[in-house]
């Protein structure tokens, strides 16, 4: 009682400021970590690089080891420059999309028909499964023998990894089709064919997008491994050359083509998925 | 319950039944949920369906759907194959814009233009290309109202369909229903929990419990019912029938 006296005694509006200003409810603890600026995640990146060039610049990281960011950059455009790279580049781009296109054509036929016929399911699922758990590097030496060591190896291995995602994703959005979908479709009397295009492809299409990103991922990483058999053109034979040389520029200038190269198709991907699913983006006002 | 027990309740002169069932039984795992139900639509008849959670309404109206396949049970049910359905949710496709979902499945030269007109006929000419996404409940909702009757059945089975909309909404809904089907004049069997609904719309409600029908009354009052004297009576009957008591 005496406290409150005082208080309001000697401040007589203390208690007023309190209640706008003073007394604020205490900021409750930031349970979930709020959203990152546009760019934010570039911030991990940068700084490496920063570092990176810092201890290259200051001696501490020998090129012997390690080419300076800076002295990579230089190398890249000299290899651009002289027309190498870009010839190179498209050595390793067509053997992954050609991969990649040959593995998305083939997983998605197989999702198909293990997602619309029990038959289809029975035959190919097990099968997939199978495959799955078999790295595609352990095939390697099979795919030699029946295949040689030259482009086509290369690119049935890349194609057997990629219809992998590819095939899980579309299958399980197959058949994970609504209920509630079926049964309206059945209500307007749809037919097989009709129910085929307008209902279970439009469904299964996030899934196969899914399939789609991780399959653009994994054909990449099929590549950097290929390359190292028996090449004399690609990202993978430059850098085996430059590691022969210890050019260690030329060998972060390959690693930085091959993440550009995956981080594009990536983009390309979400990209075209947005456009393709643009209805998902769709808000009631 | 047998069919001779019930007076048919059609109206004179109006021909044969729309709608007919005979001795409809359906079981969920050896439990009775429809129990030798027999009953006869009119044509052009607005029959309101209501009972309690898990009475059986859904069943009987899924089972008049032809949605009830590999479900155990006997019976005969006739009922006409221009038949559609209005469920709960609206069950708009998120593929495809309004007027794709309202002309879904329909099989006409004219269904874009019979699809426009549908879209008017509810509220929302202009909102053709419309996402589902990007529109209200209210409106989904009419959207599947417009998807249902553009298709001009002889019968139309409506699952609670004003079940998940807001009070205000469902009042506006019950107008258009009421102004459409006056229109269209299909025979129609809505399924419902609100007693209120059922005697603003219906000319005849059946009251449901455990499988069988317990009620079957024909409303005769003038329309705008909420304001007639008769209409609180028979809240009051079918309430007490539901073995609910308005105390409050």
């Amino acid at each position: 009682m005496s406290l409150i006296t005082y208080a309001t005694g000697l401040q007589p509006r203390a208690e007023a400021d309190e209640r706008s200003a003073g007394r604020q409810a205490p900021r409750p603890p930031q349970l979930a970590p709020s959203r990152l600026p546009p760019g934010g995640i570039l911030f991990g990146p940068i700084a490496l690089v920063a570092i990176w060039e810092l201890a290259s610049s200051t001696g501490w990281l020998s090129p012997k080891f390690l080419a300076a960011p800076s002295t990579a950059v230089l190398t890249g455009i000299d290899l651009l420059s002289n027309g190498t790279l870009a010839e190179h580049f498209l050595a390793s781009a067509q053997r992954a999309y050609l991969g990649l296109g040959i593995g998305v054509a083939i997983g998605l036929a197989m999702a198909l028909a293990a997602g619309l016929s029990r038959i289809g399911e029975a035959s190919l699922d097990g099968l997939v499964q199978i495959k799955r758990a078999v790295p595609t590097l352990a095939l390697i030496p099979l795919a030699i023998l029946w295949l040689g060591i030259g482009e086509a190896m290369k690119i049935a291995l890349i194609a057997s990894s990629v219809l992998v995602p590819i095939y899980i994703n579309t299958h399980a959005a197959l058949r994970g089709i609504d209920i509630r979908h079926v049964e309206l479709a059945r209500s307007v009397g749809l037919s097989r064919g009709a129910f085929l295009r307008e209902v279970a492809l439009p469904g299964a299409l996030p899934g196969f997008f899914t399939g789609l990103r991780l399959a653009v991922t994994t054909c990449w990483t099929a590549l950097v491994v290929l390359e190292q058999i028996n090449t004399t053109e690609g990202i993978g034979y430059l850098m085996n050359r430059a590691r022969d040389y210890g050019q260690t520029d030329v060998i972060v200038v390959g690693l930085a083509i091959y993440a550009i190269l995956g981080l594009g198709s990536d983009f390309a991907v979400r990209f075209w998925e947005r456009r393709a699913l643009s209805y998902r983006n769709a808000f009631a006002s | 319950m047998n069919a001779s027990a019930h007076p048919l309740n059609l109206p004179q002169g109006h021909g044969p039944a729309a709608v007919s069932l005979r001795g409809v039984t359906r079981r969920f795992s050896g439990r009775s949920v429809l129990s030798e139900v027999s009953l006869d639509f009119a044509p052009g008849q607005f029959v309101a369906l209501i009972g309690k959670s898990g009475s059986g309404k859904s069943t009987l109206l899924r089972a008049l759907a032809g949605l009830d396949d590999g479900v155990e049970g006997e019976g005969r049910i006739s009922v006409p194959a221009d038949r559609s359905v209005l469920f709960q949710d609206s069950r708009l496709l998120p593929w495809k814009n309004a007027l794709q979902n309202v002309v879904f499945g329909l099989r006409a030269a004219d269904a874009d233009l019979r699809g426009r007109a549908a879209l008017a006929d509810v509220g929302l000419a202009g909102r053709e290309e419309a996402w589902p996404n990007a529109l209200s409940g209210g409106e989904q909702q009419r959207v599947a109202l417009a998807r249902s009757l553009v298709r001009q059945p002889r019968l139309l089975l409506a699952d609670e369909p004003f079940g998940a909309l807001d009070a205000l909404t469902r009042i506006r809904m019950h107008d258009l229903l009421f102004g459409l089907i006056r229109q269209h004049q299909p025979t129609v069997l809505l399924v419902t929990h609100d007693v209120d609904e059922a005697i603003k719309l219906a000319d005849r409600v059946l009251v449901m419990e455990a499988g069988r029908i317990v009620v079957d009354r024909p409303v005769a009052l003038a329309h705008p019912r909420l304001k007639e004297p008769h209409f609180e009576t028979l809240r009051g009957e079918l309430l007490a029938a539901l073995g609910v008591t308005d105390a409050v």
